[in-house]
């Protein structure tokens, strides 16, 4: 069951199958998320030579893909990212819950189309819509914060 | 030397002030590091307000005395207030600059006359070597957000 769960549950993930419902539902649950960065700084310390204000600069909201499958899930922003999930993990226990994922990215602003392995680690208080905690795609690293859009 | 830095970072013990593995190498004394940690938005696990149950047990900031036991077993702790501190389980994730922690505490409260250890599971994630982790605390009855302070 708990493996199943992991398995199943992302921020950024829609995909909400019965089994996973509740615990999708104890953390940030289903919608349109709104994420906005700080510290933002080039992860060996040297001076952000540009790369991580382009792409780290603007927070930006997921929402649906049109192209996410049960085998390929994948979140689209209203800025235009091209989001895949390739790494889901966490707990939630005890009315708190951490989130432990990775994502290829592919931002708006890249010409070159390329993706970037990006890893983030959360904590939030279950129920409370929102969750704080750290990103790094290797070249930058930074503090979020996510939070669930009202409908 | 992963190994080594996860279970450095927990709350006997925080790899916080390290900028580098090299500098965490060179540090033989880590574990008499003091921190001190800090609670808020105390609730009960459910959400629900408080009924004095959670401001008794972290209504004040613990501080560590720097004397922690390191046997083979465990990592034994106290604070300046008298709580006595077992880390009972330790993981998380360390690369790229952040990191993340999902410990287990058990605690004994200094105004808990029973000496019963109550079982406290913390989720943190921080920037590496910027001294300070955030996240959140159940322990099954109370929960809240957590600020770890390497001093």
């Amino acid at each position: 069951m708990k493996p199943l769960l992991f398995a199943t549950i992302s921020i950024f993930t829609l995909a909400i199958t019965s089994t996973s419902a509740l615990a999708v539902a104890q953390r940030l649950g289903p919608g349109n998320k709104a994420i906005t960065f700080s510290e933002v700084a080039r992860t060996d310390g040297a001076p952000d030579d540009g790369t991580c204000a382009s792409r780290y600069g603007e927070g930006f909201t997921t929402i649906d893909h049109p192209d996410s499958t049960d085998s390929a899930l994948k979140r689209s922003t209203d800025k235009g990212h091209d989001i895949l999930v390739t790494s889901i993990g966490g707990s939630v226990s005890g009315g708190i819950f951490s989130i432990v994922n990775e994502y290829e990215i592919t931002f708006p602003e890249d010409e070159t189309n390329t993706p970037v392995e990006v890893k983030l680690a959360a904590t939030g208080l279950v129920g409370s819509q929102e969750a704080t905690g750290v990103f790094s795609d290797g070249t930058c690293r930074g503090n979020f914060h996510i939070e669930v859009e009202s409908d | 030397m992963k190994k080594f830095l996860i279970s450095a970072a927990s709350l006997g013990a925080l790899a916080l002030t390290y900028a580098s593995p090299a500098a965490m190498a060179d540090e033989h004394d880590v574990a008499s590091d003091n921190e001190s940690v800090t609670f808020s938005e105390l609730t009960l696990a459910d959400g629900a307000p408080d009924d004095g149950t959670c401001a008794e047990r972290y209504g004040t900031d613990y501080r560590t005395t720097g004397n922690a036991e390191n046997t083979l077993e465990q990592t034994h702790n106290t604070t300046v207030d008298g709580h006595d501190i077992v880390i009972s389980s330790t993981g998380g994730t360390i690369g790229d600059g952040i990191l993340s922690i999902e410990n287990e505490y058990e605690i004994t409260f200094p105004n808990d006359q029973n000496k019963e250890p109550i079982e406290v599971k913390v989720f943190a994630t921080g920037l590496f070597g910027s001294g300070s982790a955030s996240g959140v605390f159940s322990d099954g009855t109370c929960r809240g957000k957590v600020i770890i302070h390497a001093e």
